[in-house]
Parts: structure tokens; sequence; C-alpha cells
């Protein structure tokens, strides 16, 4: 039996759910699916939860303005799996969005709750940082998605504040991408490590989950990729990385897999030779 | 609080403290005992129901957060007379089940499944039923249960 009797407040608009997370002690909840796992094991013990749910009507979209997509925080996995809009022109949030959890995970588990947990291992963040994304806070300022997140489940958010949503510019058709990642089995698991990649002329991101104490960008290993240097981005993935030891991976596989996962999203790109479509020789 | 939910097509309205878990309201409040609880921590699948036409894990989601909702249990599946529903009917054709702890969940992915999907792949069949762990079967007859009933479905 739970410890009974925290209330949970059901807003109906963002003004009313903002005003009642003013109120010290209380915390957000989306779909519940790190919320819930959290309380049960008597980690996050709130005052009050204030429910998000009935907030989808404003929250929960998928919008393209012009070379911009935006999304609500309260759309969830499944939503942005089933969308055209994201699978073509954001194939890369697409491609990591897919790696979370089970279906039913997927239901309930949001975007914003994804942000708003700040694990390092969050699996579309790597996606959102490479995306270069800003996240909309209480719908009015936007934060780069890298100066937002200061550590493991800590927030550059005030009190009260709520991410509302989350923009980034689509992708262009001429470029490729990847995100890969490694758990513990093939489905159905937090990443030990992962990458996320994108490449097109001119042009590279590789953003690592896992393997810090937030999603780390690695200019290194994007100026190597320029440069057409495939072992050498490599060699800096795993240069940037800062990886811990835990139950389940040490912190020098994690390292080496930092490298080797770049690399196997390199070859699952450009194919086993590293021919790069778009010019130049990446070994 | 009060609770007022749509249970297997019947209204209920029932007792609950908010944040008790969707699954302890069915098992202990409305004595739907077919959704078991094999971790309580959204890894097993164990719990899964619909919930407004979706697969929840019951054990994850808050009774306040389940208000004016619709949720099908396994409960829900078979016809009032007692004949087993399609998937179900496929489980048990395909030896599908062992211990059975896990199945009621397993059953209730499959059904979602196909209701969005008739005719999977074997690689959807599998991403279908990702979140749903068995530690008896090895899966694969669980697969061919879904294709089984795809089959007849269709
Ligand atoms: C079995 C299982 C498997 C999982 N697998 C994966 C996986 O493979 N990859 C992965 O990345 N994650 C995984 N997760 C974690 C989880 O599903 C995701 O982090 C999900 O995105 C959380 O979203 P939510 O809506 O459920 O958030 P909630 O649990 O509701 O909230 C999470 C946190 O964010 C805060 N929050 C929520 N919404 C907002 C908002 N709009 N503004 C400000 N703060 C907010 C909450 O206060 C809370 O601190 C898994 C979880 C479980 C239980
Ligand atoms: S009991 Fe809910 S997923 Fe295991
Ligand atoms: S049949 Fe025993 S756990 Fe699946």
């Amino acid at each position: 039996m739970l410890q009974a009797d925290v209330p949970v407040y059901t807003p109906a608009t963002l003004a009313e759910a903002r005003q009642l997370l003013q109120e010290p002690g209380t915390r957000p909840v989306a779909g519940g699916t790190d919320a819930m796992v959290r309380f049960k094991d008597g980690v996050w013990r709130p005052t009050a939860w204030v429910n998000l749910l009935r907030l989808r009507g404003e929250l929960a979209y998928i919008r393209e303005d012009g070379d911009w997509l935006e999304v609500g925080a309260l759309t969830t996995f499944s939503e942005l799996l089933a969308s055209r809009v994201v699978r073509e022109r954001a194939p890369l949030l697409a491609k990591a969005v897919r790696t979370v959890g089970g279906p039913a995970i997927r239901n309930m588990g949001t975007i914003g709750g994804n942000i708003g947990t700040a694990s390092p291992a969050g699996d579309s963040l790597p996606a959102l940082y490479a995306l270069d994304a800003e996240v909309l806070v209480n719908g009015v300022t936007t934060i780069g998605i890298a100066e937002l997140m200061l550590g493991p489940g800590r927030l550059k958010l005030q009190a009260g504040d709520l991410i509302t949503g989350v923009r980034f510019r689509a992708q262009a058709p001429d470029e490729v991408c990847t995100f890969e990642k490694l758990g513990l089995r093939a489905a159905h698991a937090i990443s030990l490590a992962s990458v996320a990649v994108r490449l097109a002329p001119g042009m590279a991101r590789v953003a690592l989950g896992a393997v810090a104490p937030t999603v780390i960008r690695v200019p290194d290993a994007e100026a190597a990729l320029v440069a057409g240097h495939a072992a050498a981005a490599a060699a800096a993935a795993q240069e940037a990385a800062r990886p811990i030891s835990d139950v389940r991976a040490s912190a020098e596989y994690r390292r080496a897999m930092a490298g080797n996962l770049l690399l196997r999203g390199l070859m699952r790109m450009l194919g086993p030779n590293l021919v790069s479509p778009i010019g130049g020789d990446p070994r | 609080m009060e609770l007022k939910m749509n249970v297997n097509g019947q209204p209920v309205a029932v007792e609950v403290a908010p944040t008790e878990p969707l699954l302890q309201v069915l098992r202990e409040r409305l004595g739907l005992v077919g959704a078991k609880e094999p971790c309580g921590k959204g890894e097993c699948g164990g719990c899964t129901v619909l919930m407004n036409g979706q697969t929840v894990n019951a054990c994850l989601v808050m009774a306040a957060q389940a208000e004016g909702a619709e949720v099908l249990t396994v409960e829900g599946l078979a016809a009032p007379d007692g004949k087993l529903h399609p998937v179900q009917q496929a489980f048990v054709e395909a030896g599908a089940v062992q211990c059975g702890y896990c199945m009621t969940g397993m059953v209730m992915s499959a059904f979602s499944l196909l209701q969005q999907n008739p005719q999977p792949t074997e690689a959807e069949i599998k991403e279908g039923m990702e979140g749903n762990l068995c530690r008896c079967t090895g899966y694969q007859k669980v697969f061919d249960a879904v294709n089984l009933a795809a089959g007849r479905l269709r």
C-alpha cells in the first residue's frame, strides 16, 4: 500500500498549473513513468502532485513552423512515433524515441517528462542536443537544451516553472543521421551508452548519452567528422566521456562503448567501408 | 477522493487515495485480479491494461490520473457467455502459456497491437510485445499465438 494522502491536483489550464506549483514541495507529474517509480521508491516525496494530463489540449501537439518544428511537452513518445512530420523532418528524434521502453511506456511517457527527469540516459536528449533544440518554459521563454541541463535530475528552472515544449530546426533532406543505443538487452532497457549523430556536407553533430553527468556534445568529434576522420572522431568521443561505474556497467566499458557506438553509427549511415555519400573519405 | 471510471463497459465510482496505482484500484477495490503486479515498476508488463484505448502499465498510473478514463482489463475481453476472445483462444491453442503470471499482460498487449495493426510482421510483433517479460516460455510460442490470432481476426 502506498503512503496515502499526498494530494493530486489536476489543473485545467497552464496558468492554474503554474499557480499550484508555486507552493513549495509540489511537483508536476505528466505520464508518471518516472514519477510513479521514484514515488514508490520514496526518492521523490512531494507534498502534492500537480497532474498535467488535463493540459494535453494545450500542450500535446506537433507543429510545423516554416523550417522549425515544435513539440508540446505533453506529447507522448507514441504520438511522436506516429507522426509523419516527425519521421520525415526529424528522423533522428524518431529513431531515438523508438528505443524508449515498450509500447505501454511510450503511450504514457512524454517528451516533457524525459527532459524533466534530466537523466543523462534519457533517450530523447542526445537527439535534442544534436538538433540544437530549445526548450520552451512557461510558453514564453526559451533556453538551449544544454544550458537547461545542470546535472542528473537538475534543471536550470525556477520553482513553478513548467516545460511547455521543445523546438528545433527540421533536418535537411540530404543529411543522414542515426541513434545508437546500448542496453543490457535489445529492447525495454535503459541506455548504458548512446550516441546521436547527424552528418551533412560541412556539418556534423555528435551527442553522447549516459556517459557523463548530462548528455554531452563532442565538438572535437564533430570537427573530425567534418574533416573526414572517423577514427579520430571515435577517439574524441572516448576522450570526452566522463562515465560512472554502476550496477549496469563499468566506467571503462562505457567509455569504450562511446567510441564504438559512434563507429557503429557511422557504418550504419555510410556503409561498412565508411564511404561517405557526402564527399571525402571519412577514414 | 471518489474516482469515477468506466471499467469493462461498466461505470464505477470508488473511494481511493489519489496517488494509489490504478492497478491497486482494479485488484483490491474492484476485485479485478486479472492484471498482476509482478514488479510494480513498469518493467515487466504484467499489469498491462488499456486506458482510453491504449496499453498502459497500471502499476504506474496514479488513480487521480485515471479519472473519467475508459479502462479495459482482461476480464473484459471474453464474451458475456464466457467464450474467449480470439486472442485469448490463440494463446491457449498455441501453447503459449506456462505458469501464466505474465499472460494477462501479454494478452492485453497482443490485443492492442492487433487493434492498431491487424497484420503485423514478425518484427512488428516483437516490437509490440517488447514491454512484456516472461520467465517461462522463451517467447516463441507467444509470437506464434499473436500470429495465429492475427490470421483469425483478419
Ligand atoms: C520500464 C521503464 C522503461 C523506461 N525506458 C526508458 C527508455 O528506454 N528511455 C528513456 O529515455 N526513458 C525510459 N524510461 C523513463 C521514462 O519513461 C521517460 O523518462 C519518460 O519520458 C518520462 O515521461 P513522463 O511523462 O512519464 O514523466 P513523469 O514521470 O510524469 O515526470 C518525470 C519528471 O519530469 C517532471 N516533469 C514532467 N513533465 C514536466 C513538465 N512539462 N515541466 C516540468 N517538469 C516536468 C516531473 O516533475 C518529474 O520530475 C523508462 C521508464 C520505465 C518505468
Ligand atoms: S507490475 Fe506493472 S509493469 Fe510490472
Ligand atoms: S508463463 Fe510464466 S512468466 Fe510467462
